[in-house]
């Protein structure tokens, strides 16, 4: 009867131990919005936010990306955009060329809430046969990227700009619709080849 | 003379064993996967490749925010097959296997800036 009972208890804290271990690994990923203004993040998570099948999402959870804080920002010529968040809390810029394993390409950038709400985020994902450059804007700059001849806004979020243009001037954005500063966006068509 | 274990102390045995494998095992296999090839202080326009050909799928830069990292995967020829650049001080790359290539980092700089950076370049 004892042997029966000591082994009772070691399935029994065998079990919380394993159910703990798997309940702390699935609740792990970080739920608190970010302080960088993007309202897109603190949304309620969309069906189509979900990365495509064909994206290597383990990766990207090694290179930090919390899985499920993807939201679908836009897409256009070929390339798909996600705003995210990374486990230690920086605002990401996630994009995809093509539609296969084989095929695509997923590039993905993050920085600081305070760098972002600063400069915004700038990505530039190419491969042999195309590129794209996808700028990730703070709330409040939707109007000054539409005015702006070198962009071309996707969504309230999301402009792109041509990743073959020469020129590397920053292009201004003036602050509206509760934004206070100008933003500087980076062009990097020629920077670092 | 061995006695045999009555079944629920072999049952909790197991499963012990399990947890153990899996706390040990995973942190290990996600490590395993990437290998850091550059650890070092910034100097303008550097480009550095991991260390052998090899089949890559991608990597990742981290510069700080003063820099403007790039990760590119080349194939034999030289050629970038694959390439990412981003303004956050830090970026990756992600791509299907490119068999007899190099994983390389670069990085620039998007304004003038003093002092050192450390530059980390990792591949898989």
């Amino acid at each position: 009867m004892r042997k029966k009972l000591i082994a009772a208890a070691l399935v029994g804290s065998a079990v919380a131990v394993a159910v703990s271990v798997f309940a702390g690994t699935a609740g792990a990923a970080p739920t608190s919005p970010p302080a960088g203004r993007l309202a897109l993040l603190a949304q309620p998570e969309r069906a189509q936010d979900a990365l495509p099948d064909f994206v290597p999402a383990a990766q990207l959870a090694d290179d930090g990306l919390v899985i499920n804080s993807t939201r679908l920002l836009g897409q256009a010529k070929g390339a798909r955009h996600w705003a995210a968040r990374d486990t230690a809390g920086n605002v990401c810029l996630v994009t995809t060329l093509g539609s296969t394993p084989a095929e695509q390409v997923t590039g993905m950038t993050c920085a600081s809430p305070k760098d972002f709400d600063a400069k915004g985020l700038t990505l530039q994902v190419a491969r042999l046969t195309d590129a794209t450059e996808a700028h990730l804007l703070p709330d409040g700059y939707t109007a000054a990227a539409q005015a702006s001849p070198q962009l071309t806004v996707i969504s309230p979020n999301l402009a792109i700009s041509d990743a073959t243009d020469g020129s590397t001037a920053p292009i201004p954005l003036a602050p509206g619709n509760g934004a206070t500063s100008e933003l500087k966006i980076p062009n990097l068509s020629a920077a670092g080849s | 003379m061995t006695r045999k274990l009555p079944a629920p102390a072999r049952f909790a045995g197991a499963v012990v064993a399990a947890v153990v494998l899996v706390v040990g095992l995973t942190p290990g296999l996600a490590q395993a996967a990437e290998r850091l090839y550059y650890d070092g202080d910034a100097t303008y326009g550097q480009l550095h490749s991991s260390p052998d050909l090899w089949p890559t799928t991608g990597g990742r830069v981290r510069t700080g925010s003063a820099l403007l990292p790039i990760a590119r995967t080349r194939d034999i020829g030289g050629r970038t097959v694959f390439q990412a650049k981003g303004t956050g001080g830090y970026v990756t790359l992600s791509h299907g296997v490119v068999y007899n290539s190099f994983s390389t980092c670069l990085w620039t700089f998007s304004q003038p800036i003093s002092g050192a950076a450390n530059i980390q370049c990792w591949y898989r």
